[in-house]
């Protein structure tokens, strides 16, 4: 087996009094992978559970997949900018962006007396266009200007998280909007399947398929290993980064669109700060910062811990300052975790 | 209705912008025998208000931010004030809430002289250096909604008071529960003065009066409706014989809402401000109740007060309006209609 070679050949750098704790530790990080993170949530489930039962019932899946559906949406478009080892800070300003625009859409079109869900197949049509442009902006000047991801998404959230989304309406909510929206954003079909949730699982299900099984995934993460050795095998990087970008927009418009639904109302600070919370369900699910390695399936269990640990300690009455505290130390952790999985694998 | 005439204010203002001064003033003065009294307190002058020089005056209007309905329906207030009392408002402000984005507004309103500033502050002690140049150039501020912290640098002070409106919230939650039993805040976020007081004023009307009921959960949401949602249905979760919950702002109020319809309960949500998606969750029975401030009656008399000033009077350094609650039964009533908010 490979891996044993590796474990073998990095005990002889650690230190040699630890020489047994660190080669049982790092077999243990080797071999737990990518599922140590299935672990922490069935943990963090199982806990919650024996604390208050009531937190596996049927309302509370409601509450907790429902919360998870914007950080999932985001999260999986963010998968695919991490594995070719790039950055969307912009989804949560996209989010908005394309929320207002999408909201601007079915109201001019319902003021005309269009039809209700003539103008909201119009509106999510528009919404998720809006999205997909702007990831099309983020991925040619990522590409054409070859300046780092970091700065160009942090240039396009601030334009237009804080700048286009309040313009869009001189910063006013938008909330006259067809009715019939709701029924989108809100019907529990039998009891269990809140629609926002399913949209959100068969995505994630489409999403997986395409990263893992597919050319366009191959090449993602072909890129993110190493530019350089991509572009040599005949990949079209410049054009393969653009379309990147351009699906995590397009997750961004549809998770603006269902936000929109949930509400009938479209309001400019939607999805702000979302962002953070999206590249923590990549790093909780073990997408590396470094680029090449990220799952679909792991941001599904990244976006769940997240949305697990908030509306767990609620429901456990935990004074709410903790919440985060508790979301940034399973970061952390996931992250020490990554890295020392990257040392392994590297040496 | 009210549109239409606010409309038509809107278009004289611009008008007035490109005629001359001296020719509106005269036209203004001829109307300004139309001006009504609204009872506003510490608002002693009414009739038209006019410069030392007899000119007509100029007031800058700086909102807290130029999106928020509360302050499109305060400008329209000062608006329609100033448009009774012959003042010419100019109007500038930021489309986000942050104190840095109003120090250049403010320093080119400064370029134009205006008789009085009329001001929502972003920040309490951020913003004196601006406001000092206008002290310096003998402009009076006048701060609406929020403040500054220094006495120096602030004529009036014009506020509603977001712990009665907290208090009013307790009250009704009161009424609704019997006295007695849970109820839950959902809030916006720790170290917002405004909603912080709101909070404050609700806890302390609880406790004073109401000693049979318990606040068994206070839960932040960074302004964002849908983590309001999670929160109030894991909140309802906990603790299925809830009797109320209060919410503190607007996308509080539309995440508690919409919290209580996912669960199927019926708990009753006494939500903050009266925003056009608040309004309709009033009326389809979402939401139970409104806190609703009074912007317009606070741009309005900011106006007067300036007025008051440059007419050499004494005016009150706080003025302090009071809020009104709206409830789904009294939603289609005129007198309460006419205090929602306006998006346009």
């Amino acid at each position: 087996m490979p891996g044993t070679k590796v474990i073998e050949a990095t005990t002889t750098i650690s230190t040699p009094g630890a020489d047994g704790s660190a080669r049982s530790w790092r077999a243990f990080v080797e071999r737990a992978g990518q599922w140590w993170t299935v672990g922490v949530l069935l943990l963090l489930v199982l806990v919650f559970a024996l604390l208050e039962p009531r937190f596996l019932s049927q309302p509370s899946w409601i509450a907790t997949s429902q919360y998870a559906v914007e950080f999932l949406l985001l999260g999986i478009g963010q998968t695919f900018v991490i594995v070719t080892a790039g950055i969307d800070l912009s989804v949560g300003a996209i989010l908005g962006t394309s929320a207002m625009v999408s909201a601007l859409s079915m109201q001019q079109l319902t003021a005309q007396g269009v039809a209700g869900w003539t103008s909201i197949g119009v509106g999510l049509i528009v919404g998720v266009l809006s999205g997909v442009a702007i990831g099309a902006i983020n991925g040619v000047l990522i590409t054409k200007l070859k300046l780092a991801p970091f700065i160009v998404t942090l240039g396009t959230l601030t334009a237009f998280g804080s700048g286009v989304v309040f313009l869009l309406n001189n910063g006013a909510p938008i909330s006259d909007l067809p009715p019939e929206l709701s029924a989108i954003g809100n019907t529990v079909w039998l009891g269990w399947l809140p629609v926002p949730v399913v949209i959100a699982g068969v995505l994630a299900v489409v999403f997986a398929l395409v990263l893992g099984r597919t050319r366009f995934g191959l090449r993602t993460y072909a890129i993110g290993s190493d530019e350089a050795a991509a572009a040599r095998a005949g990949i079209n990087v410049h054009g393969h980064l653009i379309r990147v970008y351009m699906l995590s927009g397009l997750l961004a418009g549809i998770a603006g669109f269902i936000v929109t639904a949930r509400f009938t109302n479209a309001a400019p600070v939607a999805g702000a700060g979302d962002e953070l919370y999206a590249i923590a369900a990549c790093v909780i699910g073990g997408a590396s910062l470094f680029g090449g390695r990220g799952t679909i399936l792991g941001t599904v269990v990244g976006a769940f811990t997240i949305a697990v640990l908030t509306t767990g300690l609620v429901i456990l009455g935990i004074q709410p300052f903790w919440q985060p505290v508790a979301i940034g130390a399973v970061v952390i952790i996931a992250v020490a975790v990554d890295q020392a999985r990257t040392r392994l694998s590297s040496r | 209705m009210s549109n239409t005439i606010l409309r038509g204010a809107r278009r004289v203002r611009r008008a007035m912008t490109v005629v001359s001064v001296v020719a509106v003033g005269v036209l203004l003065s001829a109307c300004a025998g139309g001006a009504t009294s609204a009872g506003t307190p510490g608002a002693a002058g009414d009739g038209s208000c006019v410069r030392e020089d007899g000119g007509q005056p100029t007031f800058a209007l700086v909102p807290g931010t130029t999106g928020d309905p509360f302050y499109i329906t305060m400008r329209a207030g000062a608006e329609k004030r100033a448009e009774e009392r012959g003042v010419k408002i100019l109007y500038q402000g930021a489309a986000e809430w942050n104190p840095s984005l109003q120090v250049p507004i403010l320093d080119s309103l400064l370029i134009q002289q205006p008789d009085a500033l009329l001001f929502v502050p972003n920040d309490v002690t951020s913003l004196a250096p601006a406001a000092q140049k206008f002290v310096d150039a003998g402009i009076p501020i006048v701060t609406i909604d929020n403040t500054l912290e220094d006495d120096a640098l602030v004529k009036s002070r014009i506020t509603s008071d977001n712990e009665q409106g907290g208090a009013l919230a307790a009250q009704r939650l009161a009424e609704l529960s019997g006295n007695q039993g849970k109820v839950a805040v959902v809030n916006v976020a720790p170290g917002n003065s405004t909603t912080d007081a709101r909070a404050k004023g609700f806890l302390d009307e609880l406790a004073k009066n109401y000693p049979e009921i318990t606040v068994v959960a206070h839960e932040y949401n960074q302004n964002s409706a849908t983590k309001a949602s999670a929160q109030t249905q894991a909140i309802l979760l906990a603790n299925p014989d809830l009797a109320g919950i209060f919410a503190t702002n607007l996308a509080s109020t539309e995440g508690a809402g919409n919290g209580v319809q996912a669960t199927g309960s019926d708990v009753p949500v006494v939500g903050y401000d009266a925003s056009p998606s608040e309004v309709k969750a009033l009326k389809d029975g979402v939401v139970n109740s409104l806190v609703i401030q009074p912007p317009a009656e606070e741009g309005a008399t900011a106006v007067d007060v300036a007025c008051d000033i440059l007419a050499g009077k004494t005016v009150e350094k706080s003025i302090v309006l009071d809020n009104v609650l709206a409830t789904t039964e009294n939603a289609n009533d005129p007198a309460i209609a006419e205090s929602f908010y306006r998006e346009n």
